[in-house]
């Protein structure tokens, strides 16, 4: 049996540029996140009313007069005069507390009844898949909004929107993998030496759906993000005063022929954070996936 | 568990009838089984794919998949009556009373997993050994295996190791609480032929000490080399069984016959190898509708 020469993990890693490209973005992301109140030029909230509707700086020549003495706003005010670039490093932080802590929520609502569903069989599985198909029949932004108009609004409860909202997606993958690794030799192995079923869960389907789960999570925090922003943009999601890309988006979408930044510059982030989390899902899933790994 | 050192027979499987209820559809595998595995001694059963070989095995250790439904007879597992069991009781008797080595040791193995880790679990289990002392008796049981640089292997993952090897360790899981059967399906049938030799050698070695081995083949070279007795099965139904030198010298069901004929024996290498005759296995194959029809079963 040949035994190819395989690349430690961490190495081959770092020479994704899938991996490279979606960790920087995420690094991006989390430092912004933590360090808001020292990376901010700003006060997010801060308005200025003598200055709204101010260009991001490099659009140059069309600056507007403005006191010698004012604060710089590289990416310009918005129509309460707030400094974009702050309230975008602060919208950051909302994005990643949600895409964090929901889709953690979701992969672990989900994935216990998946595993459940997978490893059990019969009637658990039976039920467990009739409420994934009804719960994924409704479209799942309303649901969410659904959600969060009856629970209230607030960080917390679009979190939970979200992740009651997504636990499915990783119920049907686990399911699908569990079942498959029950059938595999050393689960019968292990059933045959007498270990219990939560045992057999913990210590050898587990290990063996992890590489499926961090993709999934990475994917699902990409999913959350975008899922929040909706939010905000109805206004169901923060307080309206907090910084939000969603909430951002939302009232730059009434200025937009005034100011067309205060949509844009929100919804940069929003992709780039996006498509940051994806690259980074994809890349794992190419690096860890044994069969996909050529 | 009841006297340990009973002189019967580790294993009795009496007139066993078993069907798959599936959507509907009922299919008949087993079609009044019996057999009988004594201490100390290697019975086989040997038959074709889907001859009812691995559903006997996995009646005998509680592991039927969904739909299985025993109809008729029974098994008894070191003097206990154990048909119908369920889950939670089987937990307690799989891997002390009745263990299991499987054909492919790559997959019967945890991929994720170091081999110390995967034996102590079984230590753990059933002989509370822990920490260091589990870790000790695993390089024991290996060495009892004649695995060189135990230490190492523990130390490894299933990938690192060869196949026979792997199929060294897998045995010394089974035998790690010494239980009184072992089920081995086709335990070889995944090695290589040098390989092969020294597993086989290893499993009679073992079986020394006193259990008795359940092991499913359709090598009847092996069965010659390795076992006292056997059972020849088809189409869910018993043809044959007995001495192995009784059986070999004296077949006397027809198929039995052709499966040692389609073997090649090196005894007498001149003889030219026959197929199995369709037109027996069909006529086999009626045998058992007739036998379905007349017992109502479908």
């Amino acid at each position: 049996m040949s035994r190819r020469a395989v690349a430690p993990l961490g190495a081959r890693l770092v020479r994704s540029p899938r991996v490279l490209f979606g960790g920087l973005v995420c690094l991006l992301l989390v430092a912004a996140a933590l360090l808001a109140p020292w990376l901010a030029p700003m006060d997010p909230l801060e308005q200025d009313l003598l200055s709204p509707f101010e260009p991001p700086a490099w659009s140059g020549a069309a600056a507007p007069p403005s006191p010698d003495d004012a604060p710089r706003h590289w990416l310009g005010t918005d129509n309460l005069g707030r400094d974009v670039l702050s309230r975008l490093i602060y919208g950051a932080r909302t994005a990643l507390i949600v895409a964090v802590t929901a889709a953690l929520l979701a992969a672990l609502a989900g994935s216990t009844l998946g595993a459940l569903a997978g490893y059990a069989g019969g009637r658990a599985d039976t039920v467990i898949g009739r409420l994934v198909d009804v719960w994924m029949s409704f479209p799942p932004v309303l649901l969410a909004i659904v959600l969060v108009s009856v629970i209230g609004t607030g960080l917390v409860s679009v979190i939970v929107a979200i992740a009651i909202v997504d636990w499915t997606r990783f119920c049907r993958v686990v399911r699908a993998e569990t079942r498959a690794q029950r059938a595999l030799d050393y689960v019968t192995s292990a059933r045959m030496l007498g270990l219990s079923a939560p045992r057999i869960l913990l210590t050898e389907v587990l290990p063996n759906v992890t590489p499926l789960l961090i993709t999934l999570l990475t994917l699902e925090m990409g999913i959350a993000i975008v899922v929040e922003a909706m939010l905000s943009f109805v206004g169901l999601s923060v307080a309206s005063g907090a910084s939000t890309w969603g909430g951002m988006l939302g009232e730059g979408r009434l200025y937009v022929n005034q100011a067309p930044w205060l949509m844009v510059l929100p919804m940069a982030a929003m992709m780039l954070a996006v498509l940051g989390l994806n690259a980074l899902g994809d890349g794992l899933r190419r690096e860890l996936d044994p069969v996909v790994r050529r | 568990m009841s006297a340990a050192a009973a002189p019967g027979p580790v294993l009795r499987i009496e007139d066993l009838h078993l069907q798959i209820h599936d959507a509907g559809r009922v299919t008949t595998i087993l079609r009044g089984v019996s057999l009988a595995v004594p201490a100390g001694r290697i019975h086989a059963l040997v038959g074709e794919s889907g001859g009812g070989k691995s559903m006997v095995t996995r009646a005998a250790t509680g592991l039927l998949p969904a739909g299985a439904r025993i109809t008729a007879g029974r098994i008894v597992l070191a003097g206990e009556d154990v048909t119908g069991w369920k889950e939670s009781r089987w937990r307690g008797v799989r891997g002390r009373v009745v263990s299991m080595v499987l054909q492919d040791p790559l997959t019967a193995l945890n991929p994720g997993r170091r081999i110390g880790a995967q034996m102590s679990d079984v230590l753990r289990l059933h002989r509370g050994l822990a920490g260091a002392g589990a870790w000790a008796e695993a390089a024991a049981l290996l060495d009892r295996v004649h695995v060189r640089e135990a230490q190492r292997v523990l130390r490894s993952y299933p990938h690192e190791l060869s196949g026979g090897m792997r199929q060294r360790v897998v045995i010394a899981m089974a035998w790690a609480c010494r239980p009184q059967l072992i089920i081995c399906d086709e335990p070889t049938t995944a090695l290589d032929v040098t390989v092969q030799k020294q597993v086989l050698r290893l499993i009679r070695e073992l079986t020394g000490e006193g259990q008795g081995v359940l092991l499913v083949t359709h090598d009847l070279g092996v069965v010659a080399k390795l076992c006292h007795s056997m059972s020849v099965i088809h189409g869910g139904r018993v043809l044959e069984s007995g001495a192995v030198e009784e059986v070999y010298a004296r077949p006397r069901h027809p198929y039995t016959r052709a499966l040692l004929a389609a073997t090649p024996r090196f005894d007498r290498p001149g003889d030219a190898l026959v197929p199995v005759d369709e037109a027996l296995i069909a006529g086999l194959d009626a045998q058992a509708q007739a036998y379905d029809r007349e017992r109502g079963l479908r």
